[in-house]
């Protein structure tokens, strides 16, 4: 939701319809931005609002959204009060991290790359190694990472119900509480409602949308020959990206494992054959959320073309899928300018995801 | 769900030896469970639902059996009171279910990793990939054996064209009380099906889909109905 070019933007909270000052001096009716909790699944996906995607337990309101918004761009999660979850997950690059590995509190350096947050409402487990089960129970674990944020709940709890503001917004969102004394705050909710914000960022009008939507022209010849390619057996890339979601939400070695490398999966599940696993992603707004990989270690999108069509890079436990393509120059440059076209330039400059 | 192979228990994402020698490790294993059917000793067959642990009805009445997801390896059911001679069910979807769009929700979503995109719609009924080592033979050259078990196996269908199979799960029990949540405790022959995959398959039912996935999925659809796969555990 842009606001329309030639007016005076009035972001934040707004209930109606508002009079502004329009360019030419004279005043014009400026419509409200959309709430955060209004978006649609995007095509392909389940159908329904993304409220539908929230559990019981925590359903997905404006007030929680909004706080967790609050939350999301405030560093005193942090113990050093310099990191917030948007230190590492830059709206501009689809909620993800241009650094290979992101940079904690007192530059502590991560080991993985920061994944984008898009369309998380619809996922079934989080982290590369998907050791949360759900958005709440992961929105707590970078707090408390010594990498990451390095701080407890227990004392992001006490700051943030330090700040009147904040009391007032969680009463708003989750009732009165009466269980601790700074009232509806707890660790509790202070991951739901990140939770909720992280649910909103619904990304589904990018030109393939477009054309999932019956657009045939939303795709120019060389994306809908890259279209084509992609949804074919001789990449086979969509067995792990299917067409709607663009992610099978599953575990794969897709060729990136080297020996002594992270194991990934397999240091939740303990398994032989979890070797090198990693959570595929989705791709939507692929393009701009370089670098690549659990570890971002491809720093383009023609480097990770390039480790698919070499077959991976030779570890005896890459996925028996991942084989040498043998692509043409033509057939990269296609696949490359589909991947393109999954950008949501919408998405990626929404205003109401900002802090 | 108990699978077996070699007699023993089949460990999921660990190596597992055949009788040969092979080394199998299964990495992914997973099919659709519908139209589950208990049989009287009459020959009777009663229809009913496959339910969630706490006696919710599962969507769509479909069953997503998963060997990732320890859970997802009971079948339970809601089924009248009385005696019964085992149970038969769609391995796989019912043809109308099979025709739905993939934005449906779980267990019928992409996430489910049942998708059959070739085609643009259905969904594989039953899908098995595995890494597979030969029997290693003391000075052979290396590369030499030969892999007798298949690596991948796509079971599927095609709307209108090809069906799901019926499998039968011999075994008495005994339902008690009305309104109980009834688990089944299933017996699996993984033996069967990677045997039945590796047979000689009559293609012609298949849309010039020949890769060795789909060839191995659909010589095992051909071979269900004279396999004894499933079986009530005692």
């Amino acid at each position: 939701m842009s606001v329309p070019r030639g007016y005076v933007a009035l972001l934040g909270v707004m209930s109606g319809p508002v009079l502004a000052a329009c360019a030419d001096h004279s005043l014009c009716v400026v419509q409200p931005a959309a709430p955060l909790t209004s978006a649609l699944a995007p095509p392909g996906f389940p159908a329904g609002p993304v409220t539908l995607t929230a559990p019981p337990d925590n359903i997905l309101t404006e007030e929680r959204a909004r706080l967790g918004k609050r939350l999301f761009f405030d560093p005193r999660l942090s113990r050093t009060g310099l990191v917030s979850c948007s230190s590492c997950h830059d709206q501009a690059h689809a909620f993800s991290d241009p650094r290979p590995v992101s940079l904690g509190v007192d530059g502590r350096a991560g080991t993985r790359n920061a994944p984008a947050l898009v369309n998380l409402a619809w996922g079934t487990s989080f982290f590369w190694d998907g050791r949360a089960p759900t958005l709440e129970d992961q929105a707590g674990q970078p707090i408390q990472n010594p990498v990451e944020m390095d701080s407890t709940l227990e004392d992001a709890v006490k700051r943030v119900a330090a700040e009147p503001s904040y009391v007032d917004a969680f009463r708003s969102a989750y009732g009165a509480g009466a269980d601790t004394a700074a009232g509806s705050i707890n660790e509790m909710t202070l991951r739901q409602a990140l939770a909720s914000f992280v649910r909103t960022l619904v990304s589904g009008d990018s030109p393939y949308d477009r054309f999932l939507a019956g657009e045939a022209s939303a795709l120019d010849a060389p994306e809908q020959r890259g279209e084509s390619l992609f949804f074919s057996e001789r990449t086979g890339c969509f067995h792990c990206h299917p067409r709607g979601t663009l992610t099978n939400a599953g575990f794969f070695n897709d060729g990136s494992y080297t020996a002594g490398g992270d194991t990934g999966r397999q240091m939740i599940t303990g398994r032989t054959g979890d070797l090198g696993k990693f959570k595929v992603p989705g791709l939507r707004n692929v393009a701009v959320s370089a670098p690549y990989m659990h570890d971002g270690s491809l720093a383009t999108l023609a480097d990770v073309l390039a480790q698919y069509d070499r077959g991976g890079r030779g570890h005896p436990s890459t996925d028996p899928q991942i084989a040498p393509l043998g692509l043409t120059d033509d057939e990269r440059a296609d696949l490359l300018a589909f991947l393109g076209a999954l950008t949501d330039v919408e998405f990626l400059d929404d205003p109401r995801f900002r802090p | 769900m108990l699978p077996l192979l070699n007699g023993k228990n089949l460990t999921f994402g660990e190596p597992n030896m055949l009788a040969d020698g092979t080394m199998v490790m299964p990495l992914d294993f997973r099919f659709f469970v519908s139209e589950v059917a208990l049989l009287e000793p009459d020959g009777t067959q009663q229809r009913v639902d496959l339910v969630t642990a706490t006696g919710v009805r599962e969507p769509y009445g479909v069953h997503l059996v998963n060997a990732e997801d320890p859970p997802s390896m009971m079948l339970r059911i809601l089924a009248p009171p009385r005696a019964y001679s085992g149970l038969s069910f769609t391995l796989g979807l019912e043809d109308a279910c099979n025709a739905g769009p993939a934005t449906r929700g779980d267990p019928l979503s992409e996430a489910s990793q049942m998708t059959w995109p070739h085609l643009g719609a259905g969904y594989l009924f039953l899908r098995y990939e595995a890494s597979v080592s030969p029997p290693t033979t003391p000075g052979a050259p290396s590369g030499s054996a030969t892999v007798t078990s298949p690596a991948e196996i796509h079971m599927g269908g095609v709307v209108g064209q090809i069906f799901a199979p019926t499998v039968r799960a011999p075994g008495d029990f005994t339902v008690s009380a009305t309104n109980t949540v009834v688990s089944l405790h299933l017996r699996l022959s993984v033996d069967q099906i990677l045997q039945a995959a590796v047979a000689p398959v009559n293609p012609s039912p298949l849309l010039g889909i020949l890769t060795p996935d789909v060839l191995a999925g659909e010589a095992l659809r051909q071979a269900i109905p004279t396999l004894a796969i499933f079986s009530l555990a005692p």
